[in-house]
């Protein structure tokens, strides 16, 4: 059986097309990249300053001038760009970087999103997050539906401190694929075939619309 | 010659209650060996401001060179965008030993760059109606809200790059660019660690990334500082 987090992120992998400019936060975000299809060519920006295609390796002893926000060499550097931080940020923050696919602790029907603090605990990191939700077109979150403790994790209005508001564009959790805006809040758009419209209504704290469209996923490997 | 001189007379123009900025991303372009000898200086400083993307995490770093730095009581306030990975400076924060002023990478970056570039502020939208904005002018233009980031500026900077010429034009390889290239531009005075030093005219004058007006000092690496 594939956890929750393979199941989203070959759903994520699927929907990236050929030619993407995209830049993948920590979390299920960075087990993405093996699951696209070798014919596609997708660009990775990174936040320290490379925009590459290719693949990513473990750093090797002593040279640490290719290695990425997650200490991973970038390759393929022929087809790439290496840039200082804050160009690659002009190119985050300018809208040039189309996509960002990012980790959340909450996302709500208004688009917000919170991801960088839980209330009452220092924060560790905010990282690129912050750019990434006000520079990039598209936002796709990727989480699981609940916490550990079962707590939906898409609600009505964000409780934790906020990372942008309204920029989420969709969210991808093991239940299914939503799209969200400030107007319409969320609507199901796709759903995984083991868990029926009532089951996923069930665990998010929030309205959802159902598309008239509504899909079931296949991702080309089994479920369970 | 110039410009070259030791890791000891680098450091030697930190003193008590300076700011200090130190570039690198984790482990790409960190300069560990000025890193190294500041935390030898422990006991001695005090009430420094660091300036730095990640607190210099050791991120799986066994000489854990930020931790240290952080250990010895000499740093009063990190400006960072990620300290996750050094505990000793999450304990001293929340001990309230340590004073964190957290900030979106870009955000940070950008208040580096304009610091070097004699820009008295500017306006971003990362961070509208989030905890960021606390406390911070936000100024609507054309229908858009922005924040009012200042620039942030060091006394000393320490930096790194891949080669240096003896004028002090620097060449850095791929992600070690980061924050060097314009911590660079933001002290009054920047020392560069390169793993390289060469004679005047064997960069190609297009490659450089750092141009000799914007460094004071430079260092010659010590290999063993860069083996994990």
């Amino acid at each position: 059986m594939i956890s929750n987090r393979e199941r989203i992120a070959r759903k994520v992998a699927l929907d990236i097309q050929d030619g993407e400019f995209v830049n993948f936060g920590f979390g299920i975000p960075y087990s993405i990249p093996p699951y696209f299809d070798k014919s596609k060519k997708i660009f990775f920006q990174n936040e320290p300053g490379v925009v590459c295609f290719g693949t990513h390796t473990p750093a090797e002893n002593g040279y640490y001038e290719m290695l990425d926000a997650a200490n991973r060499y970038v390759c393929e550097l022929a087809r790439g760009a290496f840039m200082d931080t804050p160009t690659s940020f002009a190119m985050i923050r300018g809208g040039h970087i189309g996509k960002t696919v990012l980790g959340a602790l909450q996302v709500d029907s208004h688009a917000n999103i919170a991801n960088w603090k839980t209330p009452g605990m220092p924060a560790t990191a905010i990282g690129g997050a912050m750019d990434l939700c006000a520079g990039c077109p598209q936002v796709l979150v990727t989480m699981e539906s609940t916490t550990k403790t079962g707590a939906p994790k898409m609600v009505e209005t964000c409780s934790y401190p906020l990372t942008a508001v309204g920029r989420v564009t969709m969210v991808y959790t093991e239940l299914g694929v939503f799209t969200v805006n400030p107007k319409d809040g969320f609507t199901l758009i796709e759903r995984f075939p083991d868990y029926s419209v009532d089951q996923i209504l069930a665990k998010v704290d929030a309205p959802v619309a159902i598309s008239p469209d509504l899909k079931i996923i296949d991702i080309g490997v089994p479920l369970d | 010659m110039g410009k070259i001189t030791t890791f000891e007379e680098a450091i030697d123009h930190i003193q008590s209650g300076m700011t200090v900025m130190i570039g690198g991303f984790f482990l790409a372009g960190c300069p560990f060996g000025l890193v190294k000898e500041l935390t030898r200086r422990g006991g001695k400083l005090e009430n420094i401001s660091l300036i730095s993307n990640d607190a210099a995490s050791e991120f799986k770093m066994p000489h854990a060179y930020g931790n240290e730095l952080i250990a010895t009581g000499m740093v009063k306030k990190v400006t960072c965008a990620f300290i996750g990975h050094n505990h000793v400076a999450m304990k001293k924060i929340a001990d309230g030993e340590l004073e964190l002023e957290m900030q979106p990478m870009g955000t940070f970056a950008e208040r580096i760059r304009i610091g070097g570039a004699g820009i008295g502020g500017f306006l971003t939208p990362t961070g509208v109606g989030t905890p960021i904005a606390e406390g911070k002018p936000v100024i609507n233009v054309d229908g858009v809200d922005y924040i009012l980031e200042k620039p942030l500026k060091a006394d000393v900077a320490l930096i790194y790059g891949s080669v240096a010429d003896e004028n002090g034009n620097i060449y850095t390889t791929g992600v070690a660019r980061n924050f060097n290239v314009d911590m660079a531009t933001a002290a009054k005075y920047t020392v560069a660690e390169v793993r390289k030093i060469v004679k005047p005219g064997e960069i190609d004058p297009s490659m450089v990334t750092i141009p000799a007006p914007f460094i004071d000092a430079i260092v010659l690496a010590k290999e063993e500082d860069y083996l994990l």
